[in-house]
């Protein structure tokens, strides 16, 4: 709670000192925005934001289920990482929101397209993160394991697992932020649910107050799901003290 | 040596290395039950390999170690092996370390693993090895000698026939290292098992062997030959014999006079 005050002064602050510059108009106080998202947040925000935390939520799921065997099998065999590294060199730094059209082409108009599109801005830094943390796997925990008569299943599971756990939650909450900016831009076409859908709809029907409200919605997104991940991180990586 | 594959663990003209030179060959060594052979040698003769070679963790070029008499497999179950980085897993909590051996023995042997019974089998053995109270712990909150303890819980929970020590006190201080390798004394004495332990230090060697093995390169041989171990009856009669008792520092004087002999080029 502390960290949302902190977080909070650190905007709200700035902001007000804004809205006196450029006029309340065009950017309303934050008290303004605050009572009106108190208004749409029970009824419309919440249906919106829920849109789009699903979205993220399975896309995180699909980029970590194709990610995460293919970084564990590229990190222990380098054989298999010689052969599927330039691929993911190649395409990593493509943008993927430049993959938009050919999704909607190939994949419909519907959530596939956009889950998709989330998908593959997080897949390729989650499988390098993967892929790092289990290379980095210092030998002589496995010689330790080896000791005990651990099979190539034991590895991964009481070892190489452990240290690249939180190696990936790091990249989920970097590749995070990428997604939710991403969900923005893909929330703007074909469909009427989701923050982007929301925020845009409202900047045009020039209803600047809950265009704020919006983007507030968006950010506690944002917030909730940082928070999530710390706590998770914390938590798997507590043996580090 | 005849008899030799008739002791708990052995090996005849057993020869190891990497990248297909040996570091180490003709070593013969036969291990009875509640026999401790203490290996000393220059570093990088090939101690640890030796070492890893009899747990069945590093192939050998020639020669086949025997347990019982049979072929020793990887990850044999006969083979308790003590590495010299203690092998803890800084991830898991004390007893998860101390039961981790118990629970991957029981998956490789098909049996369910009984995790209670193993926690409790563990809270008395780090008892008694002076680790009680510290079950829920990281083992970075653990001294070294304490997780040399650990690393010594782990490996006696399985009950090997065979405990494998690779240069197990190194990285203690000279009163943390007497402490430990009088508990080691005690537990070998209860357990009964064999043990063959290698450190870089003479009198740990004659303190701890009821043999001494000296390997080393023959005198006179090329840089780069492989090392052959020469086994010698502990000076001092027996093991154990008191660090402050004059017949320990004439042993130990003894066997450094050997080594010096054994080593000299």
């Amino acid at each position: 709670m502390r960290r949302l005050i902190v977080g909070l002064c650190w905007v709200v602050i700035p902001w007000y000192l804004l809205s006196l510059f450029v006029g309340s108009r065009v950017l309303p106080f934050p008290h303004a925005v605050a009572i009106r998202f108190a208004e749409l947040a029970p009824s419309v925000l919440l249906r919106h934001a829920a849109a789009s935390v699903l979205r993220v939520l399975a896309a995180l799921l699909a980029a970590s289920a194709v990610a995460v065997p293919l970084g564990l099998a590229m990190g222990r065999i380098p054989a298999f990482d010689r052969l599927l590294a330039p691929a993911a060199y190649l395409l990593y730094p493509v943008p993927k929101i430049a993959l938009l059209p050919i999704l909607l082409l190939v994949l419909g108009t519907g959530d596939v397209s956009r889950v998709g599109l989330l998908g593959l801005v997080l897949v390729f830094q989650l499988l390098l993160a993967v892929r790092d943390g289990a290379r980095a796997v210092d030998a002589h925990y496995l010689l330790s394991l080896d000791s005990l008569g651990a099979t190539r299943t034991d590895h991964l599971r009481y070892c190489v697992w452990p240290l690249v756990l939180p190696r990936l939650l790091t990249a989920m909450r970097i590749g995070g932020a990428t997604a939710l900016a991403v969900l923005f831009f893909a929330e703007t076409f074909f469909t009427r649910y989701g923050l982007g859908y929301f925020i845009m709809d409202s900047w045009m029907k020039l209803a600047y107050l809950d265009m704020y409200a919006g983007i507030v919605a968006m950010s506690l997104v944002g917030f909730v799901m940082f928070v999530t991940i710390d706590r998770v991180e914390q938590h798997v990586g507590r043996w580090q003290g | 040596m005849p008899g030799v594959t008739d002791r708990v663990i052995a090996c005849r003209d057993c020869a190891a290395g990497y990248a297909g030179r040996d570091v180490f060959t003709g070593v013969t060594l036969g291990v009875a039950g509640a026999e401790t052979i203490a290996i000393v040698g220059p570093s990088g003769c090939g101690k640890s390999t030796l070492l890893l070679t009899l747990a069945g963790l590093h192939r050998s070029s020639r020669g086949t170690v025997l347990v019982d008499g049979t072929p020793l497999e990887s990850g044999d179950p006969r083979i308790g092996l003590v590495l010299q980085q203690y092998g803890l897993f800084p991830w898991f909590t004390v007893l998860r370390n101390a039961t981790l051996g118990l629970a991957i023995r029981a998956k490789r042997s098909g049996r369910r693993f009984d995790a209670a019974g193993a926690a409790d089998i563990a809270r008395a053995l780090l008892e008694q090895l002076g680790l009680g109270g510290k079950e829920s712990d990281y083992p970075r909150r653990l001294s070294g000698g304490e997780q040399q303890r650990l690393a010594l819980c782990r490996t006696l929970l399985l009950e090997p026939e065979v405990l494998l020590l690779d240069e197990p006190f190194s990285a203690l201080d000279a009163l943390t290292r007497e402490e430990l390798q009088d508990l080691l004394l005690t537990v070998l004495a209860e357990r009964r098992v064999a043990a063959v332990l290698v450190t870089h230090s003479i009198d740990e060697a004659v303190y701890l062997g009821d043999r001494v093995g000296i390997l080393a390169q023959n005198p006179g041989t090329a840089a780069g030959e492989p090392a052959r171990l020469l086994l010698e009856a502990n000076p001092a009669g027996r093991r154990g014999v008191g660090r402050t008792d004059p017949l320990h520092h004439q042993a130990c004087a003894w066997m450094r006079r050997r080594f010096a002999e054994a080593v000299r080029a």
